[in-house]
């Protein structure tokens, strides 16, 4: 743009502040982006921190996490197409598709599988829980994999359950009753448990179904001495395996085979206690989700019953099983109607009886001719009696073992005894047994070792040891030993390539909720950042102790810290800590590591939540890089800096920066913006010449020899350097004798907005100097400890989530650093000369 | 004596980790129902020092069964489970006479130290009505 048309748009205000008004526009944006950025970081932390294992959640807290996370990144991302002119639509298809992902985990409907309608015992394992329904998975895992004598038998799978209600229409009536209650009226919630109770049992068991229970049973009855009555037990999809149902849903023993059909129907129908009923909505499942599969076996005329616990509830340490048993059927066993026999039996020597007890027991249940249980008088030489004897108590102790070592988890099995004196199992779910109590915590300091360090921020509790190894730059990782505690400056998401082998991370600098952070918490990464100087407390090699629980880095190898590092998370079985962590899945993770490679970090790579989040901040930094380049020569209202400096500044404010009247110059003092004025005071920290030290002119017939280094920097009129200001953000582009450079920068008091980015754009001289230059210019940025690269002579480098101070005094130094080498452009005249001048900035401005 | 504590909750998995938690290292004896409706019967049949209830359950929920537990002792500390966002009701539970409301979600820690102040609030109400009566 030429001076005229400059000059006669400021006389005739032609587009006043229109430019401007664009760019305050996209400030805002940008603001909104970093606000949206520090939710959505925030949220992500709090939801990994509820996995830590610490904290009881509810359905519900996952639903409002999961739908504010959302709002976040939508406005995260409409925010960075504010910014760059809607050229992000892909980040928004990104984030519509990874949202579906992440509803679909949460409203993760179990459908039930097709299947036949009837499988036999022989033909089931633990994985078919959808197919048969917890119990019967059970019973024919024990039954065909671990080998143990559970009677021939079949389920009734869940695929006949739907089977039932499609013959019946009832699965829309169900849906429609159910719609029936809210959480917030239990009298509704009678009524229609009442209601869909009526409505199975009215309904017909459908043909297909009924002939193929009969000829299961027929099939059962062949290989039984006599037609046999059966036990029908309910086996709902969830039952005994994870979900607890604490015994909601019916059984009936001595079923007769004429029956089936209708107990069929009373056991679906205890589905629908409003017990159940509550659970469900209460947890966010579906009814369609209800499914329910039925247990049928042959009755044991039972001599004797009762339940064997692989361990002793009140001592899950000691090595011994427990066993209840009554004469009998089993219910007596559990019921407290009267006192079972109690033996407590060792596992080494199998079947030692430790601990026994005998009461008299005076009555026993007993199959009714006529089907169903009666209770009858035991008779008077068995009342005082054992249940059992030395041989079935080995036996049994002999099942805890073999199941416990199957199922690697301690059991709760129901057992009956026939009249032959054979042992059955009729049952084996998991036991749930109280905690082991845990010793005291260790003091939080353990003042016997030396601490090195005892300060930071715990990004992700728990301990860790080994060597030290220093990560100065990325290129460090590619030797990183496994096992080592990673000890860096400042915090980089490019770490996780090393984290799965990383004892332990210790930075300097860092936020818990920035992005290394979310990734260390993911990789249970003992973690402690912003310690302020571990790179320089600690030695590469040595083996430290890191305490993140409390914020301890000792010297050596700490046993009984390290003890402590497998805690026993006793929430992780449950269903909504699994729904949890499967969110989490979703949105945690992050795939866009390498900003650099524009192959992978790209829209259609976002897998989770973190990749969009970590895409729209790297490219809002851009498109905030970028503002000065494309737009500022067409700003309409711009003011000059009155700085009495050799140095043309003209102002861009986007709000609020200036204090001044009308006037068309301010101050350097009038300028409130936190990163300018961090970096003027290092711009004229250091004296400067009073006359324009070379002229442009003089200057560039030194060195600038034809047309196009003419037009890389040695226009007059583009002699010029522009700032745009916020009052937290700088984008200055100086220009300066040879140099051209930006430097860009946010700084607040929120850590994890903070960033500063210094790109050196070179500018016109020999390429010897120019060489130079830039290696001069690297080696002190290398100093301020900034991430940098270096192509040819251009340069960009970034620091990003240290304290507003810290970013302050980088930036300062920054100011030094472009006055310093501007100066030396005339003297840069060998490579030694090159090396004393980086000793002499550092030395003088750095230290160390 | 240990301090017997009754929690009451009706979803099964909060239960059990409940008990779990409460438990662990701490000394007390814990009792769990997930039947509201058993929660009188339990009072009566034997000794509490503490109730820990959730606020939302089928057939009673935890404002109704505030007053259920003072009826049969007034001296009864009560800690009601609210999930989140329902501030409103916690507010009514403390009107109603519970010691302290808990949101979910929780800090382990936050329902252990709840339950220990609670419990020394009632020792110091009982000390409180011996000196009275002297």
């Amino acid at each position: 743009m030429t001076t005229l048309k400059r000059a006669w748009q400021r006389l005739t205000k032609a587009t006043p502040g229109k430019t401007q008004a664009e760019l305050a526009e996209k400030y805002t944006h940008f603001q909104a982006l970093l606000s949206a950025n520090n939710q959505v970081l925030t949220l992500m932390a709090d939801m990994e921190e509820k996995l830590s294992g610490d904290y009881l959640f509810d359905l519900q807290y996952i639903r409002a996490a999961v739908s504010q996370l959302h709002q976040e990144t939508a406005k995260l991302v409409d925010a960075l197409n504010g910014l760059g002119g809607n050229r992000y639509q892909g980040l928004s298809e990104a984030l519509a598709r990874i949202s579906r992902e992440v509803e679909a985990v949460l409203t993760h409907r179990r459908e039930i599988p097709v299947a036949p309608l009837v499988i036999d015992f022989e033909a089931i394992n633990a994985t078919m829980g959808d197919v048969v329904g917890g119990k019967n998975a059970n019973l024919g895992e024990v039954k065909n994999r671990v080998g143990l004598p559970v009677p021939a038998g079949f389920a009734i799978s869940t695929h006949a359950y739907k089977v039932f209600l499609d013959h019946n229409h009832l699965a829309a009536r169900l849906t429609e009753l159910l719609g029936h209650w809210r959480l917030d009226d239990l009298d509704s919630l009678a009524r229609v448990s009442e209601d869909l109770k009526q409505m199975i049992l009215a309904a017909q068991v459908p043909p297909e179904l009924e002939a193929a229970i009969t000829e299961a049973y027929e099939r059962l009855a062949a290989r039984e001495p006599r037609r046999p009555r059966v036990a029908m037990r309910s086996s709902a999809v969830g039952e005994d395996l994870t979900l607890t149902f604490a015994g909601q849903y019916a059984t009936y023993l001595n079923v007769a085979p004429e029956s089936l059909s209708s107990r069929y129907k009373d056991i679906v129908a205890s589905l629908f206690t409003p017990r159940a009923l509550f659970y469900y909505k209460n947890k966010g499942f579906k009814e369609e989700e209800m499914a329910m599969g039925v247990v049928v076996m042959p009755m044991i005329q039972a001599r004797a019953s009762g339940v064997l616990f692989t361990r002793q509830p009140d001592d899950a340490g000691q090595e011994a099983a427990f066993i209840n048993a009554v004469w009998g059927l089993g219910r007596y066993a559990v019921g407290g109607v009267i006192n079972p026999d109690h033996y407590l039996v060792a596992y080494q020597p199998p079947g030692q009886v430790l601990a026994q007890t005998i009461p008299p027991k005076e009555v026993m249940l007993v199959c009714r001719p006529q089907g169903g249980e009666a209770e009858v008088p035991v008779p008077p030489e068995l009342v005082s009696a054992p249940c059992l004897d030395q041989g079935q108590i080995t036996q049994l102790v002999h099942w805890a073992a073999t199941l416990e070592a199957h199922f690697a988890k301690p059991q709760d099995v129901e057992w009956a005894l026939d009249e032959t004196g054979a042992l059955w199992l009729l049952q084996s779910r998991p036991l749930q047994l109280p905690p082991p109590k845990t010793p005291e915590p260790p003091a939080r300091t353990l003042k016997e070792h030396a601490v090195l360090i005892d300060h930071g921020t715990v990004a992700c509790r728990g301990v860790g040891a080994g060597p030290v190894f220093l990560v100065r730059r990325d290129a460090d990782l590619k030797n990183f030993p496994a096992g080592s505690v990673l000890v860096a400056r400042h915090t980089s998401t490019k770490y996780v390539t090393v984290m799965p082998q990383t004892a332990a991370i210790l930075t300097d600098a860092g936020s818990p909720t920035g992005h290394m952070a979310l990734l260390a918490r993911e990789f249970q990464v003992p973690t402690i950042l912003n310690t302020g100087n571990a790179t320089q407390i600690l030695q590469p090699g040595q083996v430290v102790t890191v305490d993140a629980n409390y914020n301890n880095v000792y010297a050596g190898l700490i046993p009984e810290l390290l003890e402590l590092r497998h805690k026993k998370n006793d929430l992780a079985d449950s269903p909504v800590f699994q729904t949890l962590k499967n969110v989490v899945q979703k949105i945690v993770p992050l795939n866009l590591i390498n900003p650099e490679d524009d192959a992978t970090f790209s829209p259609s790579h976002c897998r989770t939540i973190h990749d969009i989040v970590r895409y729209a901040h790297e490219y809002s930094m851009r498109e905030m890089f970028r503002l000065a380049e494309n737009e500022i020569d067409t700003a309409g209202e711009v003011v000059d800096l009155d700085s009495g400096l050799p140095i043309k500044v003209r102002i861009l404010d986007l709000g609020g920066v200036l204090k001044r009247g009308w006037g068309r110059k301010v101050k350097p003092e009038q300028v409130d913006s936190l990163p300018f004025q961090a970096f003027w005071k290092g711009l004229t920290a250091m004296r400067w010449a009073q006359a324009a030290p070379a002229g442009v002119k003089s200057l560039s017939s030194v060195f600038v020899k034809g047309e196009a280094e003419v037009a890389q920097g040695a226009d007059p009129w583009r002699d010029q350097s522009y700032v745009v200001l916020a009052k937290n953000y700088m984008n200055f582009s100086i220009r300066l004798g040879y140099h051209l450079s930006t430097v860009e920068a946010y700084v607040s008091d929120q850590v994890n907005d903070n960033y500063l980015t210094f790109g050196f754009r070179g500018g016109g001289s020999t390429p010897e100097r120019r060489e130079r230059r830039a290696r001069l210019i690297e080696a002190i940025i290398d100093h301020l400890h900034l991430n940098h690269r270096r192509k040819g002579e251009l340069i960009e480098a970034r620091l990003a989530k240290y304290p507003a101070e810290q970013m302050a005094q980088r930036l300062t130094l920054l100011g030094k650093l472009t006055h310093y080498t501007k100066q030396l452009d005339m003297v840069l005249f060998s490579d030694s000369i090159v090396e004393w001048y980086i000793k002499d900035f550092v030395q003088e401005h750095v230290g160390k | 004596m240990p301090e017997r504590i009754l929690v009451v909750d009706d979803e099964p998995n909060m239960l059990r980790l409940l008990k779990t938690i409460l438990m662990d290292k701490t000394g007390y004896e814990v009792t769990t129902t997930n039947n509201p409706l058993e929660v009188s019967k339990l009072l009566q049949d034997s000794h509490y020092d503490l109730v820990v209830t959730d606020l939302k359950m089928p057939l009673v929920d935890g404002i109704d069964l505030i007053g259920i537990v003072k009826n049969i002792d007034v001296t009864m500390p009560i800690i009601v489970i609210t999930a989140y966002g329902t501030i409103e009701t916690a507010e009514e539970a403390i009107q109603k006479g519970a010691y302290d409301f808990i949101t979910k979600p929780f800090r382990k820690e936050t329902i252990l130290i709840t339950i220990k102040r609670a419990l020394e609030w009632k020792r110091m109400q009982g000390e409180l009505a011996a000196l009275k009566k002297q």
